[in-house]
């Protein structure tokens, strides 16, 4: 059934608050529906304990709402198994969970990880620390001018020494989707496992991690329409047992002595601590509301609104477009320079209009170097984004030439 | 910022008779602002403790660039000690548009890469 898109902004209250509001910032964070601002307020009115831990009856219904967001978040990434969803404060933090426990289970000095120059910082600088710690080494796989992976590249980086590879399925600058399935049989066939990060994928594109074939997925809520501090990680069968813990404490050991602690089973073992319960169940209402919406009805109006944006943009003289020029080879995120006005610069103009973009190296510092700026500007869609939207950007971009007399 | 304001500080930033080098340069000093990774560096010609010259090479925002230029405007003929004085709120006043707290790291980058001018 296909989705009116203009009557889907009722579901989101800050375009009742602000009404001129242009949003355009959907890659740093998404604005939240009525059903996840509702779902915290309800958790809190009427299921409000702390979990696993009372022999009470709100403690049992704050524990079976948390488990039945991770079913739901499971169900909602494509693993019928719950338990391999571990509840994470971000995308960040789950990538420093496998980054810590991986490397520690199965990395020795001299040992390669496999990332790419198109990683958010929150998948390169866990992995420097590490490398320093534990004496491994980073190859980076570069980019081509169109801005995809360079394949050749990722082949020839591989060594007899690759332990993973942590890749991001989509670039949260140019908006390529990577071919995720493809690089993970090209990996597995040399042994090597794979984190794939989704923070800009999910809810953008069907993300399935059992026809990925990833061995790590991991994504953070409030890019998906749920509140921050909560994210997901995926853990593929082979990691889940054997995989040792990452931070430690309370909830996630069987037993403690003075001498030393035996830890639970995942999912527990990879949660120490008490989790944020109420955005944990907000997560689960944000991927339901998603799945009613239909991901492939959002991916097609992102679609048909990234290909009118892409043909507007490109007429605006002055204008740069980086990444890849067709709509189907990438998300709603559309990276851009602008004459010889500097990305804050022009931020600071067009919030005048109150239009809302993002300008600055948005995280990525490698691949602003590899496209030889240091920074940029960025529009980035979401769901409750329409043409006009993109109009109001247009004329905005269009007056300020005029302005400036360029 | 409203594009009355920014065009005056454009304006300024294109045409900055202090933008360029200082050949020998008796103090310099670089920096850069971690939000965008833009690049500024000073270079001053000090004669008896008085600043008698001073360039900016610069690549970054209007903001930035506008705001180094003012203040080196405003510190020919003043002793180097004097820079250490300064504070933001004496920036903002030379700056005269209005500064939001997200531009903020862009306007005082000048300041901070002033206070930071190390002997050649
Ligand atoms: C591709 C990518 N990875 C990781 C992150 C980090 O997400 P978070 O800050 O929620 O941990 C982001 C968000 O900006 C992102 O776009």
């Amino acid at each position: 059934m296909p989705l009116n898109f203009h009557t889907i902004k009722k579901d989101f209250p800050i375009f009742t608050t602000h009404k001129k509001l242009v949003y355009l910032d959907n890659a740093a964070t998404t604005q939240k529906p009525s059903a996840v601002i509702n779902a915290l307020a309800h958790h809190y009115r009427t299921a409000n304990a702390n979990i696993k831990r009372g022999i009470y009856g709100l403690s049992e219904d704050a524990t079976e709402a948390y488990e039945e967001a991770r079913w739901k978040v499971a169900q909602f990434c494509g693993t019928p198994c719950a338990r391999q969803i571990i509840f994470t404060k971000n995308t960040t933090e789950a990538i420093n969970l496998v980054a810590h426990s991986f490397t520690r289970a199965h990395c020795k000095r001299g040992d390669e990880i496999l990332l790419t120059v198109m990683e958010h910082h929150s998948n390169i600088v866990p992995w420097q620390m590490i490398a320093k710690e534990r004496g491994l080494k980073l190859r980076f796989v570069n980019i081509t001018k169109t801005g995809e992976l360079d394949m050749r590249d990722l082949k020839s980086k591989i060594t007899s020494r690759t332990k993973l590879c942590a890749v991001t399925h989509v670039s949260n600058v140019l908006g390529t989707i990577n071919p995720i399935a493809e690089l993970v049989t090209l990996l597995h066939a040399r042994g090597i496992p794979v984190l794939v990060d989704g923070a800009q994928a999910i809810g953008h594109i069907p993300v399935h991690v059992e026809k990925l074939g990833c061995d790590f997925y991991v994504f953070s809520g409030h890019k998906m329409f749920a509140p921050t501090g909560i994210g997901a990680l995926y853990i593929h069968q082979k990691y889940l047992e054997t995989l040792p813990p990452f931070q430690s404490g309370g909830d996630m050991v069987l037993s403690v002595t003075e001498r030393g602690a035996t830890f639970q089973d995942a999912p527990e073992r990879f949660e120490a601590g008490t989790p944020p319960i109420e955005a944990a169940v907000a997560l689960g209402v944000a991927a339901d509301y998603i799945s009613k919406l239909g991901v492939m009805n959002i991916r097609q109006h992102e679609i048909t609104l990234t290909a009118y944006a892409l043909r507007k943009l490109a007429r605006i003289p002055g204008i740069t477009l980086f990444g890849p020029k067709k709509a189907q080879q990438k998300t709603g995120v559309i990276s851009f320079a602008f004459n010889t006005i500097h990305p804050h610069d022009l931020a600071s103009l067009l919030d005048e209009k109150n239009i809302a973009i993002r300008a600055g190296h948005h995280c990525a510092m490698p691949l602003h170097r590899s496209l030889g700026v240091t920074a940029s500007a960025r529009a980035s869609f979401s769901i409750y984004n329409t043409k006009k939207d993109v109009d109001a950007l247009c004329a905005a971009l269009v007056t300020i030439t005029d302005a400036l007399h360029i | 910022m409203d594009i009355a304001h920014f065009k005056k500080i454009w304006e300024h930033a294109q045409l900055s008779p202090y933008a360029g080098v200082i050949k020998r340069p008796d103090m310099s000093g670089t920096g850069e602002n971690p939000l965008c990774g833009d690049t500024l560096r000073i270079d001053l010609v000090v004669k008896n403790g008085i600043i008698r010259d001073a360039k900016f090479t610069h690549h970054g925002c209007a903001l930035s660039a506008t705001a180094t230029s003012l203040l080196l405007e405003s510190l020919i003929g003043k002793r180097v000690a004097t820079i250490q004085k300064l504070n933001e709120y004496d920036l903002l006043k030379l700056i005269g548009a209005p500064v939001s707290p997200a531009r903020l790291s862009c306007a005082l980058l000048p300041l901070r890469v002033a206070k930071a001018v190390q002997q050649k």
